[in-house]
């Protein structure tokens, strides 16, 4: 009802100058957030890679095929993985904002209403990308606080 | 400086044409627009909420190892713990109100409140990047130290 009210007596919000000069100037902090964010990712995948050819190396070196798999160097590949996941979580993080930056200006200079829409929906997707994210993380984390606890004492409470 | 001192705060309407692009075609801000809002206002007051609790655990880590005192921080590693929550408190304050003045500026139907809370937007930005690279700045300082002090420890 109150929605409504507000609906009938107040005029829409439309789209001022002090607006239209507040998105050039975000969607410009957009695009250099996002190629910071590339060339972070530019970096963790040199790194990644320099460390995953560091370990196979002592993997061959010091495992013999007879010998099967040694559980330390099995928990050394698990360990890879971070590296891999943030490298994903921030690569699609980087495109939505790149994108919203390509799309607002193309809305702002050539008044494309799809492309205004599609830039705020790229923003929107960026900020649930790294909302959803940080939630797994968090529950990861969490999660393997309990499995570590109880692993460590199965009659004990986590908490 | 605060909101009302930006520049973008103070900017002046030049002309009728320039509310619309610079096409001249106008820009609506409809329900497709409006629903991608509410989701940004949602996931802002989120982030904000988070980089608030970022920063009081790293006071609360802080505090609870100055009062040790088998722990022993250094002001070197104070001053880099200061301005980690700093930089974690600045853009979580500018995430709240830009979440909390989209959601009052639809519901308000206020073009200034939508302002205010793009002009919020843009500090959250600045000072995220600034966290980033006091983050980056803190890993470097915070190694080169450990490598020092062990380049030390294998000289002795």
């Amino acid at each position: 009802m109150i929605q409504d009210r507000f609906e009938t007596e107040l005029p829409p919000v439309e789209v001022t100058p002090v607006m239209r000069g507040q998105w050039k100037t975000i969607s410009g902090w957009a695009l250099f957030s996002g190629i910071f964010s590339l060339l972070i990712v530019i970096l963790i995948a040199f790194l990644g890679a320099v460390v995953s050819i560091v370990a196979y190396g002592m993997y061959l070196q010091f495992n013999h095929p007879t010998q099967g798999i040694r559980p330390e160097l099995g928990a050394a590949s698990v360990l890879l993985l971070i590296p891999v996941v943030i490298f994903l979580v921030m690569l699609v993080a980087a495109i939505y904002h790149i994108l919203f930056y390509a799309q607002m200006r193309k809305a702002l200079k050539n008044g494309e209403q799809q492309a205004f829409e599609r830039a705020w929906v790229n923003l929107r997707n960026h900020f649930r990308w790294y909302g959803v994210c940080t939630v797994l993380y968090i529950i990861t984390i969490l999660g393997t606080f309990v499995i570590v606890q109880y692993l460590l004492n199965p009659f004990r409470s986590p908490f | 400086m605060t909101v009302n001192d930006h520049p973008l705060h103070h900017q002046q309407p030049l002309d009728a044409g320039m509310i619309h692009s610079e096409a001249g075609e106008p820009l609506d801000i409809n329900e497709n627009v409006t629903r991608s809002w509410t989701e940004i206002a949602a996931w802002c007051t989120f982030s904000g909420a988070l980089l608030f609790f970022i920063a009081l655990i790293l006071a609360l880590s802080w505090y609870m190892a100055q009062s040790d005192q088998l722990a022993y921080i250094s002001t070197f590693r104070s001053i880099i713990i200061g301005a980690m929550i700093l930089a974690s408190a600045l853009p979580a304050w500018f995430y709240w109100k830009t979440g909390s003045n989209i959601r009052l500026g639809m519901l308000r139907q206020e073009n200034e409140t939508i302002e205010h809370a793009f002009a919020q937007m843009l500090y959250a930005y600045q000072f995220t990047v600034l966290l980033s690279v006091v983050t980056i700045a803190s890993i470097l300082l915070l190694g080169g130290e450990a490598i020092i002090s062990l380049l030390k420890q294998a000289e002795i």
